[in-house]
């Protein structure tokens, strides 16, 4: 099967229907990370220190 | 810099000019480009989140808060059964014995506009319509009445309807139906349309004879339950001779999901999906290889296409199931405890209805706006054979009733509004199942991705086929 280079500029437009996803997906991952960090934050708060 | 401009000219070069959008509608001629209304869709789902989780603290949909509006006459939903049973039989008559060519025929446009259509989109403003002139439910309601009457005590009761069939019979009655509008090249051949909708009528007779009329109807009859469905958007219950009025979506939030429900809504989305991917580029590159696959092992051209359609129809469903997938299992993370997979599908299932119907107002508008009106010259000559019985034969479609451009905005208005139903229901339903707001919120990050992905799977299906 070959690719079909010609209608390279349709796929270049096609692409453009998921960048929202793509962001989503971007803006989804950070803010699991900032998430995590806060938890683990709030918990090593939460320990009596010795 | 020049380097950067030389190249972003030469990308805008490979950028195709707006294409024509189908000739029965004329063309769309649109202030911006496609892509960009995607854009601006889910960015009205970005804000519609944010803006539920600054001022949706409460659940408002688990407690009912329905009133009494009006009360319905027996005889009115016994004359609706009456109508539904001739309906049907003027179908089947029609395809048997009248006109064999598809446009002179009422069956083709009675089962694939009206039916198809027509009623959920009648269920979704109106309440469960369907259900008031299903003419199979009917017919079985009379035949347990007259048995009743005849047998007496001695009428044995109907089976318990077994839990782990559930919704799976619905599901699977969507994908054959969907099947035979999308794949089968027959599938507009009015004796065949007959002769399906006979045998579907008596599947049901025999269902609803062995586990009783209303277990069956509401689990087993694909549309039935779907349409059932989508007429828990609407703000009107139609249900045991009363009227209701209740909050639009409210209902949703009291269904309850049994196995074969999440199944059951992928399919419906999925296959509606397919309808609008196969009108594209894309699938009309990819068909052919397909087709040149199974005709490598031996099949004919038309069994060799219908087989690569049949992939497609699959594929895309899957498709569908994994995206909430996806999003269940983010979900599932979040909290104390991690829950189970299949019970938090189950708990957000009723989130993707309003989609369902989205995508069904999206893909077929303008087939209802169109085709719906030969009703008018099919009903005065249901057989093709030249009658006019009412006067309306000589009607002709009026193309004019909306324009190409209204076409796009009643598509994109219709799928943001679906998506934002969804998100409303979603959010409502975590609020309830989580302990604490926060998580509710953070499970919905999970909940907004899916929406925005089935958002611009649907605009970008949508152009696609505009574009084709």
């Amino acid at each position: 099967m070959t690719l079909p280079l010609a209608h390279a500029g349709h796929w270049l437009v096609d692409s453009l229907y998921a960048v929202p996803v793509i962001v989503l997906a971007a803006a989804l991952w950070i803010q699991n990370l900032r998430d995590k960090r806060r938890e683990r934050a709030e918990k090593d708060d939460s320990q009596p220190s010795d | 810099m020049k380097k950067v401009l030389a190249g972003v000219a030469a990308l805008t070069l490979l950028v195709p000019a707006t294409a024509s959008a189908h000739g029965i509608v004329g063309r769309q001629d649109l202030p911006v480009p496609r892509w960009l209304f995607v854009w601006a869709a889910s960015a009205v789902l970005v804000a519609s989140f944010a803006g539920l989780a600054a001022l949706w603290q409460q659940p408002q949909f688990e407690t009912p808060r329905e009133r009494v509006i009006a009360s319905v006459p027996r005889v009115f939903e016994v004359l609706a059964g009456v109508i539904g049973v001739a309906w049907f039989g003027l179908v089947v008559y029609a395809g048997f014995a009248g006109s064999q060519t598809t446009v002179d025929n009422i069956a083709p446009t009675a089962v694939y506009v009206v039916f198809w259509v027509g009623f959920p989109v009648a269920s979704f403003i109106f309440g469960d319509v369907f259900r008031v002139f299903s003419p199979w439910r009917a017919i079985g309601r009379a035949a347990g009445w007259i048995a009743k009457r005849v047998g007496g005590e001695s009428m044995a009761e109907p089976l318990t309807y077994p839990a782990r069939l559930g919704h799976w019979p619905a599901a699977a009655t969507i994908l054959c139906f969907t099947w035979l509008e999308l794949v089968y090249a027959n599938n507009d051949d009015p004796s065949i349309i007959a002769a399906l909708a006979l045998a579907y009528m008596v599947i049901q007779l025999v269902g609803m004879t062995v586990y009783g009329v209303e277990q069956w109807i509401t689990k087993a009859d694909g549309f039935g339950v779907l349409f059932g469905l989508y007429a828990r958007i609407s703000p009107l219950d139609l249900r045991a001779g009363k009227i209701r009025w209740r909050r639009p979506l409210e209902g949703l939030a009291s269904f309850k999901p049994v196995a074969g429900s999440v199944a059951l809504l992928c399919v419906a989305i999925g296959t509606t999906s397919f309808d609008g991917g196969s009108q594209g580029e894309l699938w009309s590159e990819i068909a052919p290889h397909l087709q040149d696959f199974f005709a490598g092992l031996g099949f004919n051209a038309r069994d060799a296409l219908e087989l690569a359609f049949t992939v497609g129809l699959v594929f895309m469903c899957l498709v569908v199931a994994a995206v909430y997938r996806i999003g269940i299992e983010g979900m599932r993370r979040i909290g104390d405890t991690p829950r189970a997979a299949k019970d938090l599908g189950r708990a957000f299932v009723h989130t993707l209805v309003p989609i369902s119907l989205a995508y069904v107002v999206a893909h077929y508008f303008s087939l209802l706006a169109y085709q719906g009106q030969d009703v008018y010259r099919l009903i005065s000559d249901p057989l093709g054979d030249g009658s006019d019985l009412f006067g309306t034969a000589g009607r002709a479609i009026d193309y004019s009733v909306v324009d190409a451009n209204g076409i796009w905005y009643v598509q994109v208005g219709a799928l943001i509004l679906g998506h934002v139903a969804g998100l409303v229901l979603a959010h409502d339903r975590a609020i309830a199942l989580y302990a604490r707001v926060r998580d509710a919120t953070r499970s919905q990050y999970w909940m907004l991705a899916v929406m925005v992905a089935f958002t611009c799977l649907g605009l970008w299906l949508l152009s696609a086929a505009a574009q084709s």
